[in-house]
């Protein structure tokens, strides 16, 4: 699909999903300046469709493809990322920083991993963390969520 | 040997008693969190703090400030309803009148009058109403015939909206008839830049905020029982003639523990949390930053709650949203 | 003036200068990870200064919002994510100069336009202090209006080439600053979840947008493996930058003038200074299209227009107690804690302590060049970490970075939220900057407007509200003329593109 044809129809989503918030404030200057801004961004989305098509008529324009895209590597390491934000309250911040940073670049390695490797990442991710722990909870006096951890 | 079953009886049967008084026997177990509504450095949070200075001493253990910023503490004490423990390691810091406005007017409050409970006060913070120095108005009756002479033409701001502030504005406007705008502002600091910008005809702030330029400003009035000793040449309302703006609008601010902690734990927390503001270190340092203090214990705030709540619910009773 | 010097050996004690020096490195280092910004760092310290002493306490502060700022950029730099919303400009230069491996010629520019400007905002905290507070102070509601306004006007002028997608961007970013309740009406919008009733906060936006993407490239380099570059620390490159300065006096004056200014006026929005800066630098030169390939000069105007608004954000701070950027606030907070009111009394009861701050506050600039020359040094380090361990860490410091703001979970799942549609928008080629700006100067603009608009109705009515006096009419002319710049510039961009697509095709045919 045409690059600039997709940003357009992405524009129009995004404006219909604010438009349809706009029920609710019964004062009439709490919509004042969101309506203003929704009008202006549909007037940049018709202008983005006539670029669109005035690229598509000139033949030029990038087309969003993903070939020879890292898809199976990035897509892992993100949902490894979105376990991550999931337990971190549950877990607590710091056990699972320290399972994420040892894990996730474990995975992403390119080098082979062998058990050594994999321990030694694994002090080095405990130092990292212990230096953050140092720093917010201990220095700072930051209240992390600790999880069911006790510290 | 019946003596000896009896009295094992009676045993067993008072341990369960003294198992349950155990709570407020180990309380507090550990820190105790404060969860103040306010931004670090706001007024609310750093009179936090001075309160909670010698907290070692009086609790065992130290209290550490959680500040949960937003919605004029609509956040925060949001948050303070869902996640706050009922062992009585978590407070907060109560803020009259806003906490009680707000379970009033905003449907998405979780809190009310009987959903926190109050252990003692710190701070009461009468509102006054000033206008810049170079400003025709000398005395509120001269503001207050302006404003009938011209409806709506009269700019007064204040830090939010239904706060102390507000309050005291629909107050003097169902008093007298007088139709007055209210002007919201982000908070004090911005409040005060507008009235010494010249921005607006004046503004109903906290006693503390007008100490803040005192030379920059007249103060044509407090809302309070009697004269302030920071302020002692500013008449009252009720001594001008405006007998509604007595106290009601009054800030004050203490510590409350959520409603649903032990009886125990909370008697126990309110004395000793009373004894702390006594403390001359406490005392010392809420007069070193301006603040004008009034320490309170549980039963007197108790009392002032429901009142206010009464007054409040009436005045603001147009205002509740749907 | 002479007071000043009075108080100048109560300045030179080694405590004073041990904490000046910590304040220094330290907010150096905290800025310059990302995630982690000048705000945040002082409002993580102002509990602590409530044990200590004033003037250290305040010189403490003072260093650490000096440098925390100027650290920024260094992750800007280094790893193209903002240390703050003030950094955003100094990466459109500063990240492609590291590509290019001029990284440390880009921190040694940051450093010495950062002193520049900081000296400048110090002096001006010195000497100026009475006629810019009066001056801060003429600005209302309609002012600040068009002044945020003139920062918008900004967003054109930063996404030439892809201009609707720019300016649809930027409207974006004004209408997520629209979420929330409304200060002025107090009615929520867009409130999808309870967590946003607040709004966004500025900094997990920041982080999210800028943030999550780059770690997502990280992800998709992850198995290459960089020879490492020796780079041998250059000698002399630390002279010739500062050479190099004389050549780029219009960035240095316009770059200290309005960070100066935006700085002094509260509410204006003085963590876009540096954008600001950038903007007018570019839009006034002869070949714009050098700036966002790797031209010092844009790192120059951007560093010094962000240090030069943190000593005047002082200025109101200390005459009237009202703070001139969001950080000066968290100061504010400082001086209370210690029993310091803002006012006549600071200058004459507390002249003890605010008279060494002050002094502090213009030492504190060259602590910052000091430290921050030393760690540039020691920065290719950081470049040298391989990105399967970079991505993870930068995650972590995202995450602890946004909770560690408001002690708010739910930040953190903003946070990732928005860099999520900001993962999907980078692929369509929606620049994040304009997003960002909008996102800042959203609130700031509608609160104005709606003010002005109350007080108007009961005054002089809309139109003469807004469009007479001196500085509205001045405001105003600044933004038009802001706007037919961008205008021009696009035109001008649009037909060289359009011309060299024809020539290539010419060449292609032939």
């Amino acid at each position: 699909m045409p690059r600039e044809f997709a940003a357009a129809l992405v524009m129009t989503g995004i404006i219909i999903f604010f438009g349809c918030q706009l029920s609710g404030p019964e004062d009439e200057q709490s919509l004042l300046v969101p309506r203003f801004l929704l009008l202006l961004m549909g007037i940049f989305n018709a202008g983005q469709y006539l670029l669109a098509l005035v690229r598509h008529r000139q033949g030029i324009g990038a087309r969003l493809s993903l070939a020879g895209y890292p898809l199976r590597r990035v897509a892992g390491l993100c949902a490894l990322t979105v376990l991550y934000i999931c337990v971190l309250e549950w877990a607590g911040f710091y056990l699972s920083s320290f399972l994420y940073l040892t894990v996730a670049s474990l995975l992403a390695q390119p080098m082979r991993v062998t058990p050594g490797g994999a321990l030694r990442r694994a002090g080095v991710s405990f130092i990292c963390i212990a230096c953050l722990y140092l720093l917010f909870s201990l220095g700072l006096m930051v209240q992390i969520p600790k999880g069911f951890m006790p510290f | 040997m019946k003596r000896f079953l009896s009295f094992a009886l009676a045993a067993a049967l008072l341990l369960p008693l003294s198992a349950r008084a155990e709570p407020a026997d180990k309380w507090p177990s550990g820190p105790i969190t404060n969860v103040c509504t306010y931004s670090v450095g706001s007024q609310t949070d750093v009179q936090a703090r001075i309160g909670a200075l010698p907290a070692e001493k009086y609790f065992g253990q130290p209290i550490v400030i959680l500040n949960k910023a937003g919605a004029g503490g609509l956040t925060g004490w949001n948050w303070f309803m869902d996640h706050a423990g009922r062992d009585g390691m978590t407070m907060t810091v109560y803020n009259l009148p806003n906490f009680i406005a707000q379970s009033i007017v905003k449907k998405n409050a979780k809190y009310d009058i009987h959903k926190m409970e109050p252990l003692a006060n710190f701070a009461a913070d009468p509102v006054v109403l000033f206008v810049p120095k170079d400003s025709p108005f000398n005395s509120v009756s001269d503001l207050v015939e302006y404003a009938k002479a011209n409806p709506g033409k009269v700019t007064l701001n204040g830090s939010g909206l239904f706060v102390g502030h507000h309050i005291a504005l629909l107050l003097l406007q169902k008093e007298t008839g007088a139709k007055l705008t209210y002007i919201p502002e982000k908070g004090g600091s911005d409040a005060l830049q507008s009235i010494l910008a010249g921005k607006v005809m004046g503004g109903f702030n906290n006693l503390s905020i007008a100490m803040r330029a005192p030379d920059k400003l007249k103060v044509l009035g407090i809302a309070d029982l009697k004269r302030h000793e920071f302020m002692p040449d500013v008449p009252t309302f009720m001594e001008q003639g405006y007998k509604s703006l007595d106290d009601a609008t009054t800030n004050f601010r203490g510590y409350a523990l959520p409603a649903g902690t032990d009886k125990a734990i909370v008697d126990k927390a309110a004395s000793k949390t009373y004894e702390m503001f006594n403390d001359p270190v406490v005392i010392e340092n809420l007069k070193k930053t301006g603040v004008p203090y009034r320490i309170l214990d549980r039963k007197a705030m108790l009392d002032i709650f429901a009142k206010r709540e009464a007054i409040l619910k009436e005045l603001l009773k147009d205002y509740v949203e749907k | 003036m002479e007071q000043l010097l009075d108080y100048l050996p109560a300045v030179f004690t080694w405590s004073n200068f041990l904490v000046l020096a910590c304040g220094s490195l330290g907010g150096l280092l905290f800025g310059a990870m990302p995630g982690l910004s000048p705000t945040m760092a002082v409002a993580l310290l102002v509990p602590f200064t409530f044990y200590m002493p004033p003037v250290p306490s305040l010189l403490l502060l003072g260093a650490v919002y000096t440098s925390a700022v100027a650290g920024g950029s260094i992750s800007a730099i280094l790893l193209s994510i903002p240390g703050a919303p003030a950094s955003i400009a100094t990466l459109l230069d500063g990240y492609p100069m590291a590509r290019k491996g001029r990284a440390q010629e880009a921190l040694y520019t940051t450093f010495v336009s950062s002193l520049f400007g900081g000296v400048v905002g110090a002096l001006a905290l010195i000497f100026l202090t009475p006629p810019m507070s009066d001056f801060a102070m003429k600005f209302g509601p309609s002012e600040l209006f068009w002044t945020t306004v003139f920062g918008i006007t900004v967003i054109a002028g930063l996404s030439s080439g892809s201009m609707l997608k720019g300016l649809f961007g930027g409207t974006l970013g004004l209408l997520l600053g629209c979420i929330g309740e409304s200060s002025v009406t107090g009615e929520g919008r867009f409130i999808f979840h309870e967590a946003l009733t607040s709004g966004i906060a500025i900094v997990p936006a920041l982080i999210g947008l800028f943030a999550l993407p780059q770690i997502v490239e990280m992800m998709e380099d992850a198995h290459l493996i960089f020879e490492k570059i020796k780079v041998r620390a250059q000698r002399g490159l630390l002279a010739r930058v500062i050479r190099q300065h004389a050549r780029y006096k219009r960035s240095l004056f316009l770059g200290s003038l309005i960070g100066t200014v935006i700085g002094v006026i509260p509410g204006a929005g003085a963590q876009v200074a540096g954008l600001m800066a950038y903007d007018q630098v570019k839009k006034m030169d002869k070949h714009p299209e050098r700036f966002g390939t790797g031209d010092p000069e844009g790192v120059c105007a951007s560093e010094c227009a962000n240090n030069a608004t943190v000593a005047p954000a002082c200025i109101p701070l200390l005459t009237l107690s009202i703070p001139g950027s969001p950080t000066a606030a968290v100061l504010l907070g400082g001086l209370l804690i210690q029993g310091l009111l803002p006012g006549p009394e600071l200058f004459t009861k507390n002249a003890d302590i605010t008279y060494p701050f002050i002094i502090g506050m213009f030492l504190a600039q060259f602590f910052m060049f000091g430290f921050g020359i030393l760690v540039s040094r020691y920065t290719h380090m950081v470049s040298d970490i391989p990105n399967y361990i970079m991505f993870c860490s930068v995650m972590i410091l995202c995450v602890f970075g946004s909770y560690c703001v408001q002690n708010s979970m739910e930040d953190v799942y903003i946070m990732f939220g928005l860099g999520a549609l900001m993962l999907l928008f980078k692929k369509l080629d929606i620049p994040s900057a304009p997003i960002v700006l909008g996102i800042i100067l959203g609130p700031l603009a509608e609160e104005n407007f709606l003010r002005g608009r109350m007080i108007a109705n009961t005054d002089v009515g809309m139109w003469q509200y807004f469009f007479t006096g001196a500085i509205n009419q001045v405001l105003i002319g600044l933004c038009l003329l802001s706007l037919v710049y961008a205008a021009y510039n696009e035109i001008r961009f649009a037909r060289r593109a359009k011309a060299r697509l024809a020539h290539t095709a010419e060449e292609d045919h032939a």
